[in-house]
């Protein structure tokens, strides 16, 4: 079975030009859809072609089925690649590609759609023997059923409103007191907050930290996972910094992550790349969140363990190949660490930042990967995910992947829009961090040492020389007479 | 010649400072301390030192922000005319402007309404949140510069107010 001729990218940004990269390795002619803000972006400039695709919002180009098939068709593409976010995961796109007669590079439609809902995605985790948060099956309607039921799951407990959402109708109980108190509480908040009382009882994970499987399957039967990658640096439920393989996990415990999210993926007949993300607690017990079934953010760590392209893999397997390699084959060598570089102001609540980019320069070197979807000159919109690249760097052991993170984002040179560049060394960097003490709670509980330190008075003297003597203010050669001088801000 | 400017770094405190250009030195002026600097330019990086000790640094300037890196870092320098800011703060309760930037969710005046402090004016959508942008003061709606649907930048007018200074005349 041959490899396509040419695949079509319905995605933007680094991973567009992280898929052109693969494509052109393998011989693959690129196609990728871009909407006219995008029309400088370095994914446009990259791909052999580039289709115009319009849509108000921009985001909303990057949703339209029809558009993006037609897309495909006019160019003569065998397959479409989804990348993540946008189209990747609905089942819906994955069936219209298959329905024009195309190959979708990613799992089925049904696999989509089983895994896309949260209640049928844990039943069919828990058939396949997966752990699962335990918890009510039903809402609990009085204080002795919540204390009996919290009894069997074991303290702490979690009361949450069925109807839930942004913490309202949510508490803790650490014994059977303070579960009868929370269950009559989390009732009346939830039925003033949402008309509905009904309170759900599940296990409340403490320090809990987000470890997910990598697994690959091909279309013959035979599935592999890839490890672990842990990503429990996260604002605001979204991933910061991700590494693999995990500072907590030790080979049993992989070893029986692994094989429960083989389960699950041979249990929804999948195939492609995809991921089971699972909660940890502080004893090392796993559970089951839920199955992204699309490649990851922070596949680049994984790749960088294992020596696998994951795309390829994934183009191999929509192509019909079988899976080169056993879960025997597959050993994790070194460490690597990924950050995210978003444009936003880590210092003020992560608001998103915009701009001009003026100047960007990347580190590059042994041990360093970069992969970045933006160019000097090219202006950062709010239109778009507020990520702009990611840094990954590898080493023999953690410690070392750390240092050479520390370093190249001390490298990494962007001036135009505010971004966490800054932020994410201070993390890298943090002792806890380093010490490998990471939950999804880190960057609240260490906020405070997490903050921008002040200019020691040498540094602040010569970063104001420095504006001093690049400002035009100060450029006499350019000085105006006094009544233009006098317009102040109205000159131009 | 020499020239006074406010310049902080990354939002901290102002210092005023007065820059006499020399050929090769120039003499800095900060809060009333006199300093000697130097930089060997290279387009817009270089190696600079001030009275000795010494960095490398890229800069940018954008309007009245320089953007440097150096010490590993990104700083914001801010160059204020002192007699610019004057200017602007007495005009800055006539606009409401943009605290992130995002897209318009929603308006709810319009030119000629007459409103009150804290009033909602419209709801901003960035990133998923939603904030509401309210009016700063009593007075009546000049003009919506933006429209559900537009993005805007940070720091952009949404919605100006007649100023105080019509309203008095």
């Amino acid at each position: 079975m041959s490899l396509f001729k040419k695949v079509l990218i319905a995605n933007r940004g680094e991973i567009a030009l992280r898929i052109i990269r693969t494509l052109r390795r393998l011989g693959i002619e690129s196609a990728v859809v871009y909407h006219e803000a995008d029309r400088d972006s370095p994914a446009v400039r990259d791909a052999d072609e580039g289709i115009l695709i319009t849509g108000e919002p921009p985001v909303a180009a990057y949703l339209d089925i029809a558009q993006i098939i037609g897309a495909a068709q006019s160019v003569g593409a065998e397959a479409v690649h989804p990348g993540f976010g946008f189209l990747a995961e609905k089942a819906q796109f994955a069936e219209a590609v298959i329905d024009a007669g195309l190959k979708f590079v990613g799992p089925s439609a049904a696999a989509i759609q089983s895994m896309g809902d949260k209640i049928e995605s844990k039943r069919l985790a828990s058939e396949a023997g997966v752990t699962t948060v335990p918890g009510s099956a039903d809402a609990i309607d009085t204080p002795e059923a919540a204390v009996e039921v919290s009894d069997q799951i074991g303290y702490p407990v979690l009361l949450k409103a069925s109807a839930g959402g942004g913490g309202k109708g949510m508490r803790i109980a650490w014994n059977a007191q303070e579960c009868r108190e929370a269950l009559v509480r989390a009732g009346a908040e939830a039925e003033a907050a949402f008309g509905d009382a009904r309170v759900f009882i599940e296990k409340y994970i403490e320090e809990p930290r987000h470890i997910e499987i990598q697994v690959l399957a091909d279309a013959h039967g035979a599935v592999v996972h890839l490890g672990e990658r842990e990503c429990s640096i996260q604002r605001r439920y979204q991933k910061v910094v991700e590494e693999a393989p995990s500072p907590f996990i030790d080979a049993d415990t992989r070893a029986q992550m692994g094989e429960q999210a083989c389960a699950l993926a041979r249990a929804v007949g999948y195939t492609s790349a995809g991921t089971v993300e699972m909660v940890v607690d502080k004893n090392r017990t796993f559970y089951f969140l839920e199955m992204n079934t699309r490649i990851q953010v922070e596949h680049p760590v994984t790749e960088m363990v294992t020596g696998l392209d994951i795309v390829e893999q994934q183009l191999r397997v929509a192509a019909g190949e079988a899976l080169s390699f056993s879960q025997d084959d597959v050993s994790l060598t070194g460490h690597a660490l990924e950050v995210r570089i978003y444009a936003e102001d880590a210092d003020a609540d992560y608001i998103p930042a915009t701009g001009y980019l003026h100047r960007l320069r990347f580190p590059s070197g042994e041990g360093i990967r970069v992969d970045n979807g933006v160019v000097e000159g090219q202006t950062i919109g709010a239109a778009f995910d507020p990520m702009i690249a990611k840094l990954i760097t590898y080493g023999a052991d953690r410690e070392s992947a750390i240092d050479r993170m520390c370093e190249s984002l001390q490298d990494t040179v962007i001036l135009g829009p505010i971004t966490n560049t800054d932020f994410l060394r201070r993390v890298v960097d943090h002792p806890e961090f380093r010490a490998g003490r990471t939950h999804t709670g880190f960057l609240d509980i260490h906020r405070e040492s997490l903050t921008a330190p002040i200019a020691t008075p040498e540094q602040e003297r010569l970063l104001i020389a420095a504006a001093a003597l690049a400002h035009p203010d100060f450029d006499t050669r350019h000085y105006a007479p006094e009544p233009l001088a006098a317009m102040g801000a109205w000159r131009t | 010649m020499s020239l006074l400017r406010e310049i902080s770094l990354n939002g901290g405190p102002a210092r005023v400072v007065q820059l006499t250009r020399g050929a090769r030195k120039s003499s800095l002026d900060i809060d009333g301390k006199r300093f000697n600097a130097n930089i060997n330019e290279l387009a817009s990086d270089g190696e600079l030192s001030v009275d000795g000790s010494s960095t490398y640094v890229s800069r940018v300037v954008d309007r009245d922000t320089v953007l440097i890196h150096a010490f590993g870092r990104t700083w914001r320098v801010s160059v204020v005319d002192p007699a610019e800011r004057a200017l602007q703060s007495a005009n800055q309760t006539d606009v409401a402007k943009s605290p992130m930037p995002g897209v318009v969710v929603s308006v709810s005046v319009e030119a000629g309404d007459n409103v009150t402090a804290g009033q909602p004016l419209m709801i901003i959508e960035s990133m998923k949140m939603q904030t509401e942008i309210q009016a700063s003061r009593d007075g009546c709606i000049e003009q919506v510069v933006v429209q559900v649907g537009e993005t805007f930048p940070l720091n952009a007018t949404l919605v100006k107010l007649v100023p105080l200074a019509a309203q008095e005349n």
